[in-house]
């Protein structure tokens, strides 16, 4: 290859301003298109995996399949239940309906009974305040952490640390002293429940068995090993936990492994089918680069005729062509992928979700749409090497 | 440098009809010989520059440049044969217009595959020997005819081939710009280029060393 004349390359793209830029944003656009497409893909998977995180991807709930099951859940269970292989902690839960009374507002919400093991277990966080501990656990003690959404809507502000509550809890209210507030809508629990009770209240599991006259509980919320945590995992534990209680298939245990599968796949699929249609508009956008390449074949014969009569090779003329069509898909290209880039960092400013670059749909949307250049620009480009130079002089 | 035998050249423009453009002709140029092809329009002098300068082939005879039978060369073969051995100066100049003088002028030695840093010496060297050294970042378009022909000997000087063809290269030009350049033409090959001169003006042709007549493909 002779790299001589890539000033001339420059040139000749100039020279046809008008054209070039045209065939410029016909690239662009079909770069474009591909690239923020798959932004969104890549935005959306990891926003997906971000809120399962926050969900509490690892945490696990063993449960009854169905309500008339005469399988208990006993501390023993918790214990036993810990110690299976990929849990890292186990943690009885106690659930029921509630009405929570502050300041004579009345706000339904679901209380939760739990135990100091919340806060790793279904991530909950505590804004104001603490969260249950142990000793509130040991003394069955009347207190409990409110969700900030209920603070809001009886006092009008999040800090209500101190500030009596009444729970109504298996018929009758119980006088509680809020120790805490959570954050709303981020643990596993909340969000699954999300649409049917959006607040929830949480007091000691121990002070729920009294007030409700059960020693077994509800549900066992376990803490799954992140690193093994899978659909596979859930169904082994499932399996373990029906030996350990001898209940054939009595026992559930429901997370969100499986919802965050079938939601990646689903966005997978989604992005590729778009990927796709939109990899379409590079094809146009190579042929626009062919035709644009044929007519300036086209209208430089006389300019091959006399670079032929000085010397130049077949090959030289070839270079210089394909040159030219591949300088102009690389500068389409690399204009897409800006401004793609650019148009998904403004849109994840906007929608206050994290930027991610999609690096591989980038380097793939570049390097085919350069290719590309190479492919539509070959056709133009040997027919200019192949013009015999007395023909193009003539031109 | 030149020996052309029995060189006849044939043209079909359309089927069952032919045009006979040299018919038969026999011709040698000797090294650091000024040659003037002289003829009407249509005699068949520029299809002789075209077979002489490799970029036409011949329907029938034998043509050697330096001892070499270019019909027996390869496209790549004739390239190298043009880039090393041949400098045209035509009538039209044949310019690249996007490109300057200097790369104009440099263009040819790009092809021969130059290092950059010796290109520019002899681009700048070939600017001067025309008097053009001040122009050299002007475009073809920004000169004058005279200066653009002066480019183009320029570019010819610079590719340093032993064989000049200038097809009417004053044939655009006004009679003060001609001399100039025909005395370029002499100059070169006073410094040992052969040069073949296509003209139909007789007052160029009688300042060559030797001159031939052409007439319907034909040597007089």
């Amino acid at each position: 290859m002779n790299y001589g004349n890539l000033s001339g390359i420059f040139k000749s793209i100039k020279r046809g301003k008008g054209r070039s830029l045209l065939t410029l944003c016909s690239v662009m656009v079909g770069v474009f298109a591909v690239v923020v497409i798959s932004g969104i893909g890549s935005v959306g998977s990891a926003q997906i995996n971000s809120t399962m995180v926050t969900m509490g991807i690892n945490s696990a709930m063993v449960q009854t399949a169905d309500k008339d099951s005469t399988v208990s859940l006993t501390r023993e269970d918790v214990t036993a239940f810990g110690r299976l292989q990929g849990v890292d902690k186990a943690m009885p839960l106690m659930s029921a309906m509630s009405q929570s009374v502050i300041l004579e507002e009345y706000v339904n919400c679901y209380a939760w009974g739990v135990d100091e093991d919340a806060k790793d277990i279904i991530s909950i966080e505590p804004i104001h305040g603490r969260l249950i501990d142990d000793h509130d656990v040991e003394n069955r003690s009347f207190v409990c952490v409110i969700d900030e959404e209920i603070a809001k809507k009886t006092y009008g502000r999040s800090n209500i640390v101190g500030k009596k509550i009444k729970l109504l809890l298996n018929g009758s209210y119980y006088e509680f002293e809020t120790v805490g507030i959570a954050k709303s809508g981020i643990t596993g629990l909340q969000s699954m429940m999300a649409g049917i009770i959006p607040d929830f209240a949480y007091i000691p599991y121990t002070t729920m068995q009294d007030i409700t006259g059960k020693s077994s509980f509800d549900k066992i919320a376990l803490l799954l090993d992140s690193k093994s945590a899978d659909e596979d995992l859930t169904e082994t534990l499932t399996e373990q936990v029906n030996s350990i209680k001898d209940s054939g298939s009595s026992l559930v245990i429901n997370n969100f492994q499986s919802q965050k599968g079938q939601l990646t796949d689903i966005l997978s699929v989604i992005t590729t089918v778009l990927s796709l249609i939109a990899g379409i508009s590079l094809i146009v956008s190579g042929i626009t680069v062919m035709t644009t390449m044929l007519v300036s074949v086209g209208e430089r014969k006389r300019e091959i005729g006399i670079k032929k009569s000085i010397g130049a090779r077949s090959s030289d003329i070839m270079w210089e062509f394909l040159s030219e069509s591949v300088l102009l898909t690389a500068l389409g290209s690399a204009a897409g992928v800006v401004l793609a880039l650019l148009c998904c960092f403004v849109g994840c400013g906007v929608l206050s979700v994290p930027f991610v670059v999609p690096v591989k749909a980038v380097c793939m949307a570049f390097g085919i749409s350069v290719v590309m250049g190479a492919v539509f620009g070959a056709y133009p480009a040997g027919k200019a090497a192949g013009m015999k130079p007395i023909e193009a002089l003539r031109s | 440098m030149i020996k052309a035998e029995n060189l006849t050249k044939i043209y079909s423009p359309c089927e069952g009809c032919s045009v006979t453009a040299l018919d038969n002709i026999n011709l040698e140029v000797g090294d650091g010989e000024f040659l003037a092809v002289v003829g009407a329009s249509g005699s068949g002098k520029t299809t002789l520059m075209n077979i002489i300068g490799c970029l036409d082939v011949p329907t029938e005879g034998r043509y050697c440049l330096d001892g070499t039978d270019v019909s027996t060369l390869s496209s790549k073969g004739l390239s190298d044969v043009r880039s090393r051995k041949i400098s045209f100066v035509f009538q039209g100049f044949n310019l690249i217009p996007t490109l300057t003088a200097a790369e104009n002028v440099e263009l040819p030695l790009i092809y021969r595959r130059m290092a950059a840093s010796q290109r520019k010496e002899i681009v700048q060297e070939a600017l001067e020997a025309v008097g053009l050294e001040k122009r050299a970042n002007h475009l073809p378009l920004e000169l004058s005819g005279g200066q653009q022909q002066r480019v183009a000997i320029a570019r010819a000087f610079a590719s340093d081939a032993p064989l000049i063809l200038a097809d009417e290269p004053c044939g655009n030009l006004d009679s003060k710009a001609g001399q100039t350049v025909m005395e370029m033409l002499h100059q070169m090959n006073r410094l040992g280029k052969t040069v073949v001169l296509i003209t139909h003006d007789n007052g160029a042709a009688r300042t060559a060393h030797r001159q031939i007549r052409i007439s319907d493909g034909r040597v007089l």
